[in-house]
């Protein structure tokens, strides 16, 4: 028995059919291919008869002389079986088995007929198993099962003999049989789309194995809502983004990070405050109060939290593929999905950063000398002619107050521990996170942290059953100002006089702004001014039971019950404080802030969900026939309840608790709410051959807060994908290696829309106690009516229509692209209703489902990939998204210049109106000559706008379209990366454009009369008698000055370097002796450089927000990622 | 245990929590009233009347959503100017049809629904509340349906009468109401009034819900008005606007006046009868800060407040000067110098000063300059050193040192180096009448009633009404000494339009009656528009230096056209501005709605 099989898989396995059949009791169409494949084949040990003619022959020449007829091939051990007895066997036309229990009669030897392997053993042995050790030391048959991680069986797994060309291929079931002549042979298990698995046998007979999918490329697996996809079989417009690229750059928050990786996610950062995270939107589905859905390890609540080490990938749903979220998928889906447990022995991993921040910075104000002789600036300072005189002649210096409350460089640390292992029972990810993110200020107050901690558990109870539970906690701790955010902090500096000093001689606070008693120092100061505290802390916890079910191949029924529990306690605390001028030595009071004070105000706010989910899943290849399908119910369940008390004149600052206030103005309010949804959720994938694919999901939504009748919404989306890379005509090409054509169409939905509970006629309590009514001596709640009720009110609809290719170009599709073009179409949008009820009627009509707007674009991704021992990689997107306004309720206008500015229907949404600069007035005798007349009585120094509409008035009618909005219509991302030796590389450039920012308010004025600080670039162009050709800016605060302008509307567009990493991966060689795995050390820099467009305000930030917001920071990092 | 058994238990166990969830549909809105719930129970009746009073605004600003607003009617009275410029258009004579007069507007009517639901729920006589009180409170409602219809007719004259709440499900056309006449409004008015006074009668009611006698009060004011128009207004657009029948209106209005003073329920405040000139400060400084009816036997209604946590008033925070002790707010109603001179001085001349000695360089008090004034002036009025609530007030602009003027902030003579800014920058007059003495409270915090009707007034509708009538002239006089005796001035010996305007000017100075009285008397037009522009008057203050050596002050006059921001012309009033024009925008999604003569 030396014959060395190389066997085919056995997928026509007779037990594989009788399981069919049982799937045919519930599916026709599976009953349809089954037939076919019933007759394509049957079991051989049935239908084969054999003939035999022999006497005196050992039992090896008859079992040789069966091998010689058939294709029957008999394992067996000669140390266990006596096949030197000699037998007389006669038999005709018969079946295997009556052969062998013939010449086997009376012996202890039993037989096993698989398809064609016949396994002959002593019946105990054999029952016991069918491969021991005992086996011939020459021919060791190894048995066993291969599975994925989730325990699925594997089958068309290779199994091959390392070094030799000998292997077999698992069966359905994922059983293998292989013959090896080699006791300490290694088996090397291989499968597409999972890593490989090596496994000595070292005498074992029987070897179970699980495959660890491999993430690369096309066989990467996609997170798509209620399951996952191969990439190569996705059928939507789908971004995913995973693990080692959220943590590449230490940041604040995975927000953060996203910004110009995730093709389609448009991104913004308006503040770089501690804690601050910039705004997200898909595609520019952004409109107020229409964010992202986002998704959680399937339960909706926000990630921006998270520690990024936590997370395994982040996936967003552009298009169709997020309908299978029904009435809350509108403006698309964030999916993120946590790391879990692996089989391997436990490897603890330690990522650590420290980071250099430092302010991105803002234009320079003027100095006291300039403060005290600009001609504009008539603001009178209480100074006393000393100090005047002193900072004249240059002996006492200016003071800027930004230098002096501001540090040059504050700390960003994270560090995170995680454990993540697991055996074929048992699988976990344990992790704690710690950040901590320091403000600008030179006090260090106001800083933001967090604690993340959380486990997943994956526990295998039997061999189809799993459960799995996840915890996670996490504590957050925000500061800012009680008397502003931190915006207002930089504000309020960017107003204080540079003629007062920060404290005066005897250390008490001076006066620091006009004789106000507020203080660009006590807003950066938690001991001057108090603080705004608020601590989240986040419980989420969920248990998973997952069922396969065994007499229905791929079949699974599983259940989730998810519990959010979020508390928020905020404490705002203000100070009382005053302020000081000094006068010659002399000190006197000059104002206080907050008499009341100290005043405490504290919140709690308590919010729970509840999401429960049950359902099955089928999953199941048929020849080249793939079908996979799912079906949920899901709940859930949402209650709140916040409370809220405060009170004045505490005893003491140094007891900041509501016990130590005054009896006077003691208050308190609270609120309760409460919300649920209930879901079904359908979805089918079929696809042939690999090569067509179609997903067809339904969903079917339903929320309180709309009347029973309208409450119930269905969203049906459909996804149809064509591989035209595996069709015969390109099979062979040596250009385009993978090549895929998309097409999908949805109706999705919004629900979360301001006319909740619209349908419920009743009345509500008015919130303030000064809408009340007080008589006698009682103060007597007011209750007011809630409108009338729309009975019809319902949610938005969204219809998405997307098509896209993908495409993968030369040998080893080391050049890739794609390519997505997207339309939406917005309709019940809530508005009410124009004019359609006098006002005289007293009331107004409810919201309504009337108003519609679309969206189009397009995003692109073109990349390459390459090299051998110096790997290279270089990819670069771009997206594009406007949005305009189908029907807007308005009125009917008909004068030309309403239509132009004020008609919104049939117009972009980013769009900014205002006047046409026309240069400035540079005479009283150009004004008096005008023929033009205007709204207003203009002097010399002021602006000129043009006559628009050229009625010869210039007034609000002559606004038409300056410019855009705010929000950017183009999102650029580019990464390079490289590998060589040890060393990686990584640079990121991240850019936005079409938006403009508005310079309309202090960044372009010098204000006498709010007697403010201008900036150095103002008063250096502002117009004068001196000033009149290159003036840029007027010369007095008016608010003819001050409106929209096109001259003062700025094109941001901008191109940033956000990220340059460098990290060197020590050798292994160098370090296994200690025990470490990994060593990886890096630097990194964020924000390093900008490329822009803002000319003579350079100095502003383009993607943050102007005067007075907290400027955004540059990082310099140092981390390492360490695993044992 | 059995494998079996197991996952039995695990999704059994599973199943459990899904199904003990509460049914996620079944979730409502918690802080939501059923309207069913409403009209059958007496204590939510009493919320809805609540809200009915509190919307009714009596104080007339809306404080908690404005603040310019309280000092709107102020400043458009030129009484004073608002430390803010709410109220451009309003006093420029730039009123149009767009938008304005926004800040002292009264057009809306989500207010006579909400009080027509109450009149058609309380008149339902199935209804199961008791019908005694069901009565009271429907008198309640007809009193604050005069209310609010009087509100409006003073500003846009004849209205659409609409006496229940419309079905909305009606047709567009069918929603429809065109204005009635000016005197229909009025006499709806009055026939709302009678019911409220009938309904009201013998009812003893909580102090700051209406009765008996409020409702007579509204109709003494209201009528007053219509007599008024009737006397002096021209009768314009089929009767849109204007009065033909005065002397109807006059009789009505003295009628009501009569019932009040005759009921022996009230009667005029004075702790000092023929007390010195302090003592009568004092007094009539109680009258306006006394606001418990037991020890105030002048008040006939109020708007209450409870102060901190409860219903409070924001006007002590914003009317208060900014003192040493307190704050960084306040001193928002300025008022003018002419003003001041409109308070005779204490032997009852004119108040009138002369200017020619405000010059540079000339050192002279505050008091050289205005003498002694009518006691009334020093209960309304912040001024340069005057007492606030033990403290005292500096509106200074800076000081004189070695003859040299700074604007440090460093004390001489226990005088600081300048008053708050806040203080001096329009005028140095401010006023506090009815502004509790005691440090400011926060905005929404004061306790301070609001004075809606009180005796002093119904005296002087009196005193007009028969001026008006012109037939019993002495029993108005009368009246009118009634209220200068009361203040410690000298008596009159006649009466006639210019006596009872001046008296009711300084009687109801800063009691939202200025700028009514200016329009219904039709005296607007020159006593609202700058002399420069062809009016009568001027509109000026004080600037106040202080000479550390001589103790005294540089005092010289500030103009009007000294604000740093000079965009808003002079103050001018059309004749048109007699009524407000009804927002372009109404009209337009209404057509049956006529707008007023002349935009």
């Amino acid at each position: 028995m030396k014959k060395k099989y190389v066997l085919k898989a056995d997928i026509h396995n007779y037990g594989f059919f009788i399981k069919i059949f049982r799937i045919m009791r519930i599916s026709a169409f599976l009953l349809f291919i089954g037939i076919l494949q019933v007759f394509a084949s049957d079991s051989y040990s049935q239908v084969t008869r054999l003939t035999l003619s022999m006497s005196d022959a050992t039992i090896n020449q008859v079992l040789e002389e069966i091998e010689a007829q058939s294709e029957f091939y008999i394992l067996f051990n000669h140390q266990l079986v006596d096949v030197n007895r000699k037998v007389n066997i006669q038999v005709s036309n018969k079946k295997i088995s009556n052969i062998l229990t013939g010449i086997f009669k009376d012996t202890d030897v039993e037989y096993l007929v698989m398809g064609r392997q016949i396994i002959l053993s002593p019946e105990e042995i054999l029952h016991e198993n069918v491969a021991k050790k005992q086996w011939a030391q020459d021919a060791v048959e190894v048995t066993g099962t291969v599975t994925d991680e989730e325990g699925n069986p594997l089958p068309g797994v290779n199994v091959i003999i390392e070094g030799t060309q000998t292997g077999t291929i698992t069966n359905a079931d994922g059983g293998y049989i292989i013959e090896v002549d080699e006791f300490n042979a290694t088996l090397i298990f291989s499968f597409v789309g999972y890593d490989n698995q090596a496994a000595e046998i070292s005498g074992r007979a029987v070897i179970n194995i699980t495959l660890a999918e491999k993430i690369v490329d096309l066989d990467e697996l996609i997170v798509v809502g209620y399951g996952t996809q191969k990439q190569k079989s996705l059928t939507g417009a789908i971004s995913q983004i995973n693990s080692d690229e959220l943590t590449v750059a230490p940041s604040n928050s995975v927000t953060t990070t996203l910004a110009g990786r995730l093709n389609g996610l448009v991104a913004k950062q308006s503040s770089g405050g501690p804690g601050a995270i910039p705004s997200l939107s898909i595609r520019g589905f952004n409109t107020a109060g229409e964010s992202a859905l986002v998704i959680v390890d399937g339960i909706e609540r926000s990630f921006d939290q998270l520690d990024p080490n936590e997370i395994e990938s982040v996936t967003i749903l552009k298009d169709a593929s997020a309908a299978i979220y029904g009435a809350r998928a509108a403006s698309g889906v964030i999916l993120v999905t946590t790391k879990r447990g692996k089989i391997g022995k436990p490897i603890i991993t330690l990522n650590s950063s420290t980071s250099l921040q430092s302010s991105l910075g803002y234009p320079g104000t003027i100095d006291a000398k300039t403060f005290l002789t600009h001609p504009l600036i008539t603001a009178v300072p209480s100074i006393s002619d000393t100090r005047r005189e002193g900072i004249l002649n240059g002996t006492i210096p200016s003071t800027s107050f930004q230098d002096e409350l501001l540090r040059k460089y504050s700390l960003l640390n994270q560090h995170n521990m995680n454990i993540r292992g697991g055996n074929d029972i048992v699988k976990f990810f344990v992790s704690v996170g710690y950040m901590n993110q320091g403000s600008g200020y030179e006090t260090g107050d106001y800083p933001f942290n967090r604690f993340n901690t959380s486990s997943n558990l994956d526990i295998k109870i039997s061999e189809n059953l799993t459960a799995s539970l996840d915890m996670g906690f996490r504590r957050s701790t925000a500061e800012v100002n009680p008397y502003g955010t931190y915006d207002g902090a930089f504000n309020m500096m960017q107003l204080c006089w540079p003629v007062y000093p920060i404290y005066n001689s005897d250390g008490s606070l001076s006066v620091s702004y006009a004789s106000s008693q507020h203080s660009g120092t006590a807003m950066t100061s938690e001991a001057i001014a108090g603080m705004d505290r608020t601590k989240s802390d986040v419980f989420n916890g969920s248990m998973a039971l997952k069922y396969k079910i065994n007499s229905i191949p791929g079949m699974t029924v599983e259940g989730k019950m998810a519990l959010l529990s979020s508390n928020d306690f905020n404490k705002d605390f203000f100070k009382k404080y005053e302020t000081f001028v000094e006068y010659d030595g002399v000190i006197q009071k000059a104002a206080t802030n907050n008499s009341n004070g100290p005043t405490l105000s504290e919140q709690t706010r308590r919010s729970q969900r509840i999401t429960s989910l049950l359902g099955v899943r089928y999953d199941r290849y048929f020849n080249e026939h793939y079908v996979s399908g799912q079906l949920f119910w899901e709940t859930l369940n949402d209650e709140s309840n916040y409370f809220w008390a405060s009170r004045d004149k505490l005893i003491s600052a140094e007891i900041p608790y509501l016990f130590s206030g005054g009896s006077g103005n003691q208050q308190n309010n609270g609120n309760a709410s409460q919300d649920g949804r209930s879901s079904f959720i359908g979805r089918v994938n079929y696809s042939y051959a690999e090569k067509y694919y179609i997903t067809g999901t339904l969903r079917a939504d339903a929320v309180p807060r709309f009347p029973s009748n309208s409450r119930w919404g269905y969203f049906p989306g459909v996804e149809l994908a064509w591989r035209l890379s595996d069709e015969s005509f390109l099979e062979n090409s040596k250009v385009v290696d993978y090549l895929k054509l998309r097409l999908s169409a949805a109706t999705l939905g919004n629900d979360n829309t301001n006319g909740a509970y619209d349908y419920i006629a009743g009345y509500s309590i008015r919130p303030s106690a000064s809408q009340w009514y007080y008589t006698g001596n009682t103060l007597q709640p007011a209750i007011s009516t809630l409108g009338i009720p729309n009975l019809n009110i319902t949610w938005q609809e969204s219809a998405i229509y997307n098509m896209g290719i993908d495409a993968h170009f030369l040998d080893k599709g080391n050049l890739f692209t794609s390519l997505d073009v997207f339309y939406r179409k917005r309709t019940k949008l809530l508005a009410a209703a124009n004019s359609q009820i006098p006002g005289t009627v007293g009331a107004s009509l409810p919201l309504t489902n009337i108003n519609s707007r679309d969206n189009r674009g397009f995003e692109a991704t073109i990349g390459y990939k390459g090299g051998d021992e110096f790997r290279y990689g270089v990819t670069a997107n771009v997206s594009w998204t406007r949005e305009k306004y189908i029907h807007y309720e308005e009125p009917e206008y008909t004068s030309e210049d309403d239509i132009r500015f004020r008609q919104l229907s049939g117009n972009w949404v980013n769009r900014t109106m205002g006047y046409v600069f026309d240069g400035f007035f540079n005479s009283q005798e150009e004004i008096d000559n005008d023929p033009i007349s205007y709204s207003y009585n203009p002097r010399p120094g002021d602006i000129r706008y043009v006559d628009f509409n050229g009625d010869g008035v210039v007034d609000g009618n002559d606004r038409t379209v300056v410019g855009k909005g705010g929000t950017p219509e183009w999102m650029i991302g580019m990464n390079f990366s490289a590998e060589w030796k040890g060393f990686d590389f990584t640079m990121f450039w991240q850019g936005a454009a079409g938006f403009m920012q508005n310079m309309s308010n202090w960044e372009r004025i010098i204000n006498p009369i709010m007697n403010r600080l201008p900036y150095n670039y103002v008063v250096d162009n502002v117009w004068s008698e001196d000033n009149k050709e290159n003036a840029r800016f007027p010369e007095r605060w008016t608010s003819w000055n001050r409106t929209v302008t096109d001259e003062y509307l700025i094109d941001s567009k901008y191109l940033r370097l956000k990220n340059l990493i460098i990290g060197y991966t020590i050798p292994k060689s160098a370090i296994s002796k200690v025990g470490i795995e990994k060593l990886r050390v890096y630097m990194s820099g964020t924000n390093l450089l900008t490329i822009d467009n803002m000319g003579i305000y350079g100095e502003f930030d383009p993607e943050n927000s102007g005067f007075g917001s907290y400027p955004n920071n540059r990082l310099f990092s140092f981390g390492l990622n360490l695993s044992f | 245990m059995k494998l079996q058994n197991k996952i039995l238990y695990s999704i059994g166990f599973c199943a459990l929590f899904l199904f003990s969830c509460e049914d996620p549909l079944e979730k409502i809105q918690l802080d939501v009233i059923g309207e069913d719930k409403v009209w059958a129970d007496e204590a939510l009746v009493v919320s809805y009347m609540a809200n009915v009073y509190s919307i009714a605004e009596f104080q007339l600003e809306n404080l908690g959503t404005n603040s310019n607003r309280m000092h709107a009617v102020i400043d458009a009275g030129g009484e004073g100017l608002a430390k803010n410029w709410p109220t451009i258009s309003l006093i420029d004579g730039t009123m149009t049809d767009l938008g304005v007069p926004g800040i002292i507007d009264y057009w809306d009517w989500t207010k006579i629904r909400t009080v027509n639901e109450a009149i058609k729920k309380l008149s339902n006589p199935e209804s199961s509340l008791p019908s005694d009180y069901r009565n009271t409170t429907l008198g309640e409602a007809y009193y604050i349906r005069a209310w609010m219809y009087f509100s409006m007719a003073k500003r846009y004259g004849g209205l659409p009468i609409i006496k229940e709440p419309q079905d909305v499900s009606l047709s567009y056309e069918e929603l429809q109401v065109a204005r009635s006449t000016e005197e229909e409004t009025y006499d709806f008015i009055a026939e709302d009034l009678d019911m409220a006074v009938s309904l009201l009668d013998g009812k003893i009611q909580d102090w700051g819900k209406a009765t008996k006698w409020a409702a007579l009060a509204l109709k003494s004011r209201a009528m007053l008005y219509a007599g008024s128009i009737g006397e002096f207004g021209t009768v314009q657009a089929n009767g849109l606007v204007g009065i033909s029948n005065a002397d109807k209106y006059w009789n009505l209005s003295l009628e009501a006046s009569t019932q009040i003073i005759q009921s022996g329920e009230f009667e005029l405040y004075d702790d000092a009868p023929g007390g010195t000139h302090a003592e009568k400060i004092a007094s009539y400084e109680n009258m306006t800060l006394i606001d418990d009816p037991s020890s105030n036997k002048e008040l006939i209604f109020t708007e209450r407040y409870n102060g901190a946590g409860g219903k409070g008033s924001s006007i002590d925070l914003y009317l208060h000067p900014v003192t040493e002790k307190d704050g960084s707010w306040g001193s928002n109603s300025q008022v003018y110098l002419e003003f001041v001179e409109e308070y005779e001085r204490a032997d009852g001349s004119s108040g009138t000063i002369d200017r020619s000695k405000l010059v540079a360089g000339n050192r002279l008090t505050l008091d050289e300059v205005l003498g002694v004034k009518d006691p009334r002036y020093y209960a309304s009025f912040a001024y340069q050193g005057s007492d606030f609530g033990g403290v005292p007030v500096y509106v200074h602009e800076g000081t004189y040192r070695g003859g040299i003027l700074g604007t440090g902030g460093i004390s001489a003579n226990g005088i600081p180096g300048i008053g708050s800014s806040k203080n001096f920058s329009r005028t140095g007059f401010m006023n506090i009448k009815g502004i509790t003495r005691a440090v400011a409270a926060q905005r929404w915090e004061g306790t301070n009633d609001w004075i809606v009707f009180r005796l002093g007034e119904i005296y002087l509708n009196y005193a007009e009404a028969q001026l008006g009538l012109g037939t019993n002239l002495s029993d108005g006089l009368n009246k009118l000494n009634a209220i200068r005796e009361r203040a410690g001035m000298p008596t009159k010996t006649a009466l006639d339009w210019p006596t009872l305007k001046h008296e009711r000017a300084i009687e109801l100075a800063f009691e939202n009656h200025r700028y009514w009285d200016l329009r219904r008397w039709r005296d607007a037009v020159g006593v609202l528009t700058d002399i420069s522009d062809g009016g009568s008057s001027t509109f000026t203050g004080l600037h106040q230096y202080y000479d550390e050596d001589a103790d005294k002050y540089e005092i010289i006059i500030a103009n009007e056209t000294e604000r740093p921001e000079p965009t808003v012309g002079f103050r001018r009033f059309y004749e048109k501005h007699y009524y407000f024009p009804i927002n372009s925008s109404i009209l337009a999604e209404n057509p049956v709605l006529v707008q007023n003569p002349g935009y």
